[in-house]
């Protein structure tokens, strides 16, 4: 088994900072956060993730916040010598204030937690936030030739439903508001910046090219302006891929998305990418076949997740690992790099095989083992508890995974949580249109040869076929086991499983690919 | 070699005085007896090594079928021998002898498993 020191090499890598604009920008951080979890590598010492979306009580949203609070509290009871599940440590924009910056900043309050605060968006009608009443009559003529009564009296907390000639004119607080300076403050000389957002709603498509600004327009009075503004910065816009039913209550409609895309493609060819403001753009879409239920946001807004997603969440691994490539000078890209995405095969439901092998190479190692550990403890792990060695511990000095560890906090309070999130995001992109079936995930006990979908595993013995079950599972979780008996019972459980789960995809499903 | 052996089977009382014409078999049933256990404690330990059946539980029949079927071995043997050398030969005779042997099969069984169980990766803790 291979040894891997990584908390090394992590303190030389940036840090990245990752804005995620609207709903979209929020599901596709649940992706990432998925797939960090189960180990995928992102070349970043750390992930500062910083979601901007006014629709404050939406599922997505609160769904997604909840589990990064997971990751990060699962995280912290690990170490990742022989595992590198949760390996990349997710943080706070507060968090990282370790040093004496914060005093200096003179009254700028750390944000608290993952949200982004935008003044005047947590309460009201877009009339009182633009202070319609008070404005003079030609004004208020003017206003009235670019805002629709509906749109005038949109409460501000559901986001701004698809319009993004409202969110433009709200998210240019950016830049006032405290958590933008704290952010500035924080910022050093090799971070990046990653900002994906829908291009078809309205906060993403509103949101995007005003951060851009703001962070190439930095006010040089603020605190590390000179870094922001020749940050590198990449950015993936999500074209459309979904539609939403027909609703007469709601605002919002899939007829309108095209022609908004075409609109905003045109806004950021002149604005964005044109001038070079971005050192990597990503584009992603596909024909939208499924439509969801038409919310306008709140708590109800929780779609199901989509392949599209995850290729977003893997765009931002793809530019952290363009290391050397990019560069900044003047506030302007040096040589930008565009991307787009295919897949091998145009097929309602995908497997690993219909990606290309960059991404298969970079996520299919962790999504299976995670996904194994997550089906073992499903079928398995209340048969082999405080029977296995493994559990027992090889040793009577060992430390013992056994039912208290089942029923305390890190197991049942965090992490039995995340991983029904885990199983319920591969079935919702299993469920999807298009979907993304990667594993069989209702196989039976003694045929886990079967869970990677259109891979036939390796024959381990001269006589055995390659169907194997869980005795061979447990056989490796022992032979794990014995390599650290003693540590802590977090740590051991994560690493004895991911060490367990690295020899069966490197000995049964690398060699086949 | 009768010696070494005598001394484990006669160590419970039994002395060979009192059945002289087993003095010459000691060696033989004493070398079946070790060898099989150790065979069958290396084949438990290290060669199958395992998985579900790591319990006690499954070590405990293990250690006894062992031990029986080298009683039927030894109960066998020496009929056959007794019988070649003209000799009568009557099981309930040689009960005490027979109750010792599958004794220290058992007894051995259970060396053999605390030298042996280290090296498994599975049966580590087995039986305790």
């Amino acid at each position: 088994m291979e040894s891997l020191d990584p908390n090394k090499a992590n303190q030389a890598l940036p840090r990245l900072f990752l804005f995620c604009i609207g709903g979209t920008g929020v599901r596709i951080l649940k992706a990432l956060t998925f797939l960090l979890a189960s180990g995928v590598e992102i070349k970043a010492s750390q992930v500062i993730p910083i979601i901007i979306d006014p629709d404050a009580s939406g599922g997505d949203l609160n769904r997604t916040v909840e589990l990064l609070n997971k990751y990060r509290s699962i995280r912290k009871s690990l170490e990742f010598s022989k595992n590198q599940f949760y390996h990349t440590d997710i943080q706070t924009l507060s968090s990282l204030d370790t040093t004496t910056k914060g005093s200096s900043m003179g009254g700028v309050l750390p944000p608290s937690g993952f949200k982004f605060n935008i003044d005047g968006t947590k309460d009201g009608k877009f009339r009182n936030f633009i202070a319609y009443d008070q404005l003079d009559q030609s004004n208020k003529s003017l206003v009235d030739v670019l805002f629709s009564e509906d749109n005038l009296n949109a409460e501000l907390k559901v986001g701004f439903k698809g319009n993004p000639h409202m969110g433009s004119v709200v998210l240019n607080q950016f830049k006032e508001s405290n958590d933008f300076k704290y952010f500035a403050a924080h910022f050093n000389k090799n971070d990046r910046v990653f900002i994906m957002s829908s291009i078809f709603g309205g906060t993403g498509a509103a949101g995007f090219p005003l951060l851009v600004k703001n962070i190439r327009e930095a006010d040089r009075n603020l605190a590390g302006n000179e870094f922001l503004r020749n940050s590198i910065i990449g950015a993936l816009s999500v074209l459309p891929y979904f539609g939403v039913k027909p609703n007469k209550k709601s605002k919002i409609d899939k007829g309108t998305f095209i022609s908004k895309t075409k609109a905003a493609l045109q806004y950021y060819a002149d604005n964005l990418t044109g001038n070079n403001s971005l050192n990597a753009m990503y584009y992603l879409g596909d024909t939208p076949i499924s439509n969801y239920d038409n919310h306008e946001g709140g708590t109800s807004q929780k779609n199901d997740a989509h392949l599209i997603e995850l290729l977003s969440a893997m765009s931002i691994v793809d530019f952290m690992d363009m290391s050397p490539k990019l560069a900044t000078k003047d506030s302007r890209a040096i040589d930008p790099v565009y991307k787009e995405y295919g897949i091998n095969g145009d097929v309602k439901n995908l497997s690993f095989r219909n990606l290309g092998q960059i991404t298969r190479n970079r996520v299919m190692k962790g999504l299976t083992q995670y996904t194994y550990v997550n089906t073992y403890i499903r079928q398995q792990l209340e048969s082999s508890l405080n029977k296995m060695v493994w559990s027992k511990g090889s040793k009577p000095s060992a430390t013992k995974i056994d039912s208290s560890f089942i029923s305390g906090d890190f197991y049942s309070g965090d992490l039995q949580q995340f991983n029904a999130r885990f199983m319920e995001w591969l079935m919702e992109m299993s469920r999807n249109q298009r979907g993304f079936t990667p594993f069989k995930l209702d196989i039976n006990k003694d045929q886990l040869n079967l869970l990677v979908n259109d891979i036939v595993q390796k024959k381990m013995g001269f006589l055995k076929g390659n169907t194997w079950d869980y005795d061979s599972f447990d056989g490796l979780l022992n032979e794990s086991e014995k390599l650290i008996p003693e540590w802590s019972v977090e740590q051991k459980f994560m690493a004895i499983f991911y060490e367990a789960t690295h020899q069966i995809y490197t000995e049964r499903i690398a060699p086949q690919l | 070699m009768k010696d070494f052996f005598a001394f484990f089977y006669e160590l419970f009382g039994l002395h060979s005085y009192d059945i002289a014409e087993l003095y010459d078999y000691y060696a033989t049933i004493g070398l079946v007896s070790v060898f099989v256990t150790l065979a069958a404690v290396i084949l438990y330990y290290l060669v199958i090594d395992p998985v579900r059946r790591s319990t006690a539980g499954f070590w405990s029949l293990l250690m006894v079928v062992n031990g029986i079927l080298l009683l039927i071995f030894n109960l066998i043997y020496l009929f056959r021998t007794f019988k070649y050398e003209g000799l009568d030969f009557s099981p309930i005779n040689y009960l005490d002898f027979l109750l010792i042997g599958l004794l220290w099969n058992l007894i051995f069984f259970f060396l053999f498993s605390l030298l042996f169980k280290r090296f498994s990766t599975n049966c580590r803790r087995t039986p305790f």
